[in-house]
């Protein structure tokens, strides 16, 4: 967090997370290769380089559709987010291999020849525009293709540049968010790329039928994920008076929180801590991660995307830590709790509201 | 604000992803091979001219 | 925690590890059969070889026109054979600065071959190594062009150094870059059709008077390079290769 910055604060789970991904690169490019040298014979057999292109390239798009389906998947259940606490690792590894594509293509394609490699990625196939009197399928099949991946390339570059928590800190979460977003169009240029390149020349139903598939499981998760989430905030939307009641006391178990919502403000996560409810922002100052799904270990809420904690009653990161978040006032009338709806500056101190547990309840006695 | 955001979010998917789905699917309706000939051996009908 | 919250650097509750696991194995197994229905779905190449093992050494007669090639007189009945001369680069024989002499030449180089066309060029790694005048009178005569009529032909233009074996595919969309560079720097452009019976048949391209196609000629023929084109020409026979006269300015996209 923010106490020193390393190059990666190592733990047991990243590092598991990066052996499987350096395993699951290794094997897929040396299945490609290997099978793909066997599988014709003698003279007929594609050159290695142009194996290594397709695995490279395949490879990377099997990555950036994994690292594209587990934000909607972790939004649409929890037990997912493991896939997410180290997202940014297989997204650097996506730009690896895309960058080893990438290099390739460019030396194999365009060097040896009497123009700058890199230039001629840009100039070699100049038809941008559509010819005189051209048809524009003639057009669309000859379109540079090249160029479309360069720039995916350069989106998915400045985002492992900046995947680290430094830049994630310096440029501001909101910056960094939407600079990641970036992936999106990145994503689109890639299927485009692959669309007028590869599969200008094939034939198959095979290559289509994977890449067209894989496009319509992740725009579907996607808009299924936002819908889903846009609908409950819809129901939950409670009205904006000056003191809410959001929960009751026997809807929150111990250690657990409830995210609420009301209408024109930021959600607020509710924790109730043994006999006391805090209420704090639902934002995580890190990632912006949905502090309410998260639990109160050693006392602290805990972020349920990167495990960063706050004290539930100012909003503050243990020290060393620095982070903080806005918390609300809060109080409990008889079985409710109620919320003032105007956030506090972050890490300001708020008075938990305490919980009078009044005897002769159901199961009690 | 994560709110907007959040909405941000899914309208880029609402407008990104059948963008992408439409140029991905118009992208294979002009492969020269979906529709005409190619240049592979045993694929070009040729047409001749008298000597 | 008892319930199955995670936490990254705590140790993954026990549920939470199980669903983990099976998600982790299907993703890899996933991938793993992706990469398998990758490979094995893509498309022979064809035979074409590019021997970087072995230099052979080849004798006959320096010609630059249309493009610079060496004549080496055929089997007894059959035409005299020609190689196109290549660099080890995206570079045309001409960038090999040969000598012009009438005499015979020996030539070492890595020969190109495809399928039944046999080795259609060479490539010379070094002009001072590995071409020799030897001194001695011609000893195989510029073939006589047989004319073969007008046609028009469907197919694709292609640089044949990669064609014929240096990248396998060295066709198509992929490929257009580089067989555009590669045309562009003086490999002659070469057009790749079926012949009645459906068997392949290439066709060396030159200009309407029978040239090489070099300066405007050969930048108006670049943009069409590796897309699907309809070509209108004089087609003829010289020695064993075919040639195709035409008008790069009135190349046709199909």
């Amino acid at each position: 967090m923010t106490h020193a910055y390393r190059a990666v604060q190592w733990n047991k789970h990243k590092r598991t997370y990066d052996a499987l991904i350096a395993v699951g690169v290794v094997l897929f490019i040396a299945l490609f290769v290997v099978v793909g040298l066997l599988q014709h014979e003698g003279d007929h057999a594609a050159h290695p380089v142009t194996l290594i292109l397709r695995a490279t390239s395949t490879c990377a798009i099997t990555l950036l559709t994994i690292v594209l389906a587990i934000g909607p998947l972790a939004r649409l259940s929890p037990r997912f987010n493991p896939l997410l606490y180290n997202r940014r690792h297989l997204g650097v590894s996506t730009f690896l291999v895309a960058l080893v594509h990438g290099g390739l293509a460019t030396f194999w394609y365009h060097g040896f020849g009497v123009v700058d490699p890199v230039t001629s990625v840009f100039t070699t196939n100049a038809n941008y525009l559509p010819a005189e009197g051209q048809r524009w399928q003639s057009w669309l099949h000859g379109f540079p293709y090249q160029p479309l991946g360069v720039f995916a390339l350069i989106i998915l570059f400045l985002m492992a540049a900046t995947s680290h928590d430094f830049w994630l800190k310096n440029l501001s979460p909101r910056v960094w968010k939407n600079l990641h977003t970036l992936v999106y169009l990145a994503y689109g240029l890639i299927v485009m790329h692959v669309t007028l390149g590869f599969l200008q020349d094939d034939v198959s139903v095979v290559y289509a039928g994977l890449l067209g598939g894989s496009a319509a499981v992740i725009v579907v998760l996607h808009v299924v994920a936002g819908v889903r989430e846009n609908i409950k905030e819809g129901q939950d939307g409670i009205a904006n008076t000056e003191w809410v009641a959001v929960a009751k006391i026997d809807d929150l178990e111990d250690a657990h929180g409830k995210v609420v919502c009301l209408k024109n403000h930021e959600r607020i996560a509710v924790f109730r801590h043994g006999d006391k409810v805090s209420a704090v922002s639902n934002v995580c100052a890190h990632q912006n991660g949905p502090l309410g799904e998260g639990r109160i270990i050693d006392g602290c809420i805990t972020c349920p995307w990167h495990g960063y904690q706050y004290r539930p009653e100012d909003g503050q990161s243990p020290p060393p830590y620095t982070e903080t978040i806005p918390t609300y006032r809060v109080r409990v009338e008889g079985r409710d709790i109620l919320v003032n709806p105007e956030a506090l500056p972050p890490g300001t101190a708020v008075e938990p509201a305490l919980i009078h547990e009044t005897v002769g309840e159901a199961g009690d006695a | 604000m994560i709110r907007a955001q959040r909405r941000r979010h899914l309208w880029w998917w609402l407008l990104l992803g059948p963008l992408i789905l439409v140029g991905f699917a118009v992208g294979l309706s002009v492969r020269p091979s979906a529709s005409a000939t190619t240049a592979r051996p045993g694929a070009t009908p040729t047409q001749e001219a008298s000597p | 925690m008892r319930d199955a919250f995670y936490v990254g650097y705590l140790r993954m509750p026990k549920r939470l590890r199980a669903f983990v696991t099976t998600v982790v194995v299907v993703l890899l197994l996933g991938a793993g059969a992706v990469a398998l229905v990758a490979t094995t779905q893509q498309p022979a190449p064809g035979d074409g070889t590019w021997d970087l093992s072995e230099k052979i050494k080849v004798t006959g007669t320096l010609t630059t026109e249309p493009y610079a090639m060496l004549t080496v007189p055929g089997k007894p009945g059959a035409p005299p054979r020609q190689f196109l001369l290549v660099t080890m680069g995206k570079v045309g024989g001409a960038g090999l600065d040969l000598p012009a002499t009438d005499d015979a030449v020996s030539i070492t180089g890595y020969p190109i071959a495809r399928g039944a066309a046999g080795t259609v060029l060479l490539t010379v790694e070094s002009p001072e190594d590995d071409v020799a005048v030897s001194g001695k009178p011609v000893i195989a005569r510029d073939p006589v062009p047989v004319a073969l009529g007008t046609a028009t032909l469907d197919g694709e233009i292609v640089d044949p150094k990669c064609y014929f074996g240096a990248m396998k595919p060295g066709q198509g969309k992929v490929h257009k870059a580089c067989a555009t560079l590669c045309i562009q720097g003086g490999i002659p452009p070469m057009f790749v059709t079926t012949d009645a019976d459906g068997a392949p048949a290439y066709y060396l391209l030159v200009d309407e008077q029978g040239h090489g196609l070099r300066g405007e000629a050969l930048h108006a023929l670049l943009p069409f390079v590796a897309d699907p084109v309809r070509l209108t020409g004089q087609r003829e026979r010289v020695g064993d290769l075919l040639r195709l006269r035409i008008d790069p300015r009135m190349i046709e996209r199909r």
